[in-house]
């Protein structure tokens, strides 16, 4: 969502390194990073802060996943990938290596990416994806092209605006 | 026939007076060494032999410059263990290529040569803010300081706040030389949003 921007970030770890000098902080063992509706897991998160308070993050895992809710729409990104780079100020999400990307709508794949390098920009929630070749073959992309599975829309319920309720007339079976 | 009953008494008479003799003279011997230690610096109490007060001590490495600075409102020394104790202690690392590093406590007792020294009750350990960079402060309720390895650890829950972040967990180690800053387990931390953009 875009209200994420100006969200804290909260992290959760096993342990932790600052380096004070580089001002770089490493955590390590099942970490979980939530900003708004952000969330991220990995094995291990590099974070590192600008001068203006940007935050970037690095997280690296076996896969390293991350979850954001859609702006206004009941809907979720989730992508996965052995590294996981988010940067704070182009909002922008890069998955690496055997990267994944779905589009869920309560729960059920709408959409789905597999790539070598997918960078989801969540201002703009467009994506885009660049095949590795056979390097970034996976046991379902064993080409380690882009597959992109596109689900059939339904008709998607328009968000009904509250209509009158008139009790029915009669029973039509033609009208359901 | 007598006179082997009389060897053997005649024996038994002497190997009596020399058990005699031997537990005599241990019993004296036993008598005298209790007596001095009682009467002497019987086990030595643990008790101050001086105490100072407003002090600022400055430790000098080899090449004679000041390493650290440790000031405090009182001390008191104890020739037992040849440990001191503290009160309101405060350390202060003075090496000029890093940023200043305060440690303060209630309480401290540094062993013999001050190789360790033992931070109680509130104990705070701040790195000055440098180069833009907001200062970096530790709150912990003990911190083990090893001045020799410019080591401060602790294995006691800390909050570490740093500009608008603030982290918590337990166990901490701060290597002043490398400054690398760890912490053991648990660790949950919260970044403030960028400031308004």
């Amino acid at each position: 969502e875009r209200a994420d921007r100006d969200k804290p970030v909260n992290i959760e770890a096993d342990s932790m390194q600052y380096d004070d000098a580089k001002q770089v902080n490493v955590f390590t063992g099942s970490v979980t990073l939530t900003k708004g509706t952000i969330l991220i897991r990995a094995d291990r998160l590099v974070l590192r802060q600008d001068a203006a308070g940007n935050q970037y993050g690095t997280a690296h895992g076996n896969p390293a996943s991350f979850r954001q809710k859609r702006d206004g729409v009941e809907q979720f990104i989730v992508g996965t990938g052995q590294q996981i780079t988010y940067d704070g100020k182009a909002e922008t999400v890069r998955f690496e290596q055997r990267a994944t990307l779905k589009r869920l709508e309560r729960e059920r794949v709408t959409d789905e990416v597999h790539g070598n390098l997918i960078v989801y920009d969540s201002r703009s929630e467009f994506f885009d994806v660049r095949s590795g070749g056979a390097s970034a073959a996976t046991p379902e992309n064993p080409g380690g092209r882009v597959r992109v599975v596109i689900q059939p829309k339904q008709a998607a319920p328009a968000e009904p605006a509250p209509t009158p309720l008139t009790p029915a007339q009669g029973i039509d079976p033609a009208r359901r | 026939m007598f006179q082997r009953q009389y060897d053997r008494i005649a024996a038994g008479i002497s190997i009596a007076l020399l058990a005699g003799l031997a537990g005599v003279s241990y019993y004296l011997a036993e008598i005298s060494s209790r007596m001095d230690r009682s009467a002497g610096a019987s086990a030595p109490a643990h008790e101050p032999d001086y105490f100072v007060e407003g002090l600022a001590l400055t430790r000098l490495n080899a090449t004679g410059q000041p390493v650290f600075r440790m000031s405090a409102d009182r001390m008191q020394h104890f020739p037992d263990d040849d440990s001191s104790e503290f009160v309101n202690p405060v350390l202060v690392s003075l090496d000029p290529a890093r940023p200043l590093i305060t440690l303060r406590a209630e309480r401290g007792r540094a062993t013999s040569g001050g190789e360790q020294t033992h931070l109680h009750d509130s104990v705070q350990l701040t790195r000055a803010a440098e180069g833009g960079q907001p200062a970096l402060r530790v709150d912990t309720d003990y911190v083990l300081v090893l001045p020799q390895q410019d080591l401060a650890r602790t294995d006691r829950p800390v909050r570490i706040t740093h500009g608008d972040s603030s982290l918590t967990g337990v166990g901490m180690e701060f290597d002043n030389a490398a400054r690398v800053l760890k912490v053991q387990s648990r660790v949950h931390g919260v970044w403030a949003a960028p400031a308004a953009r």
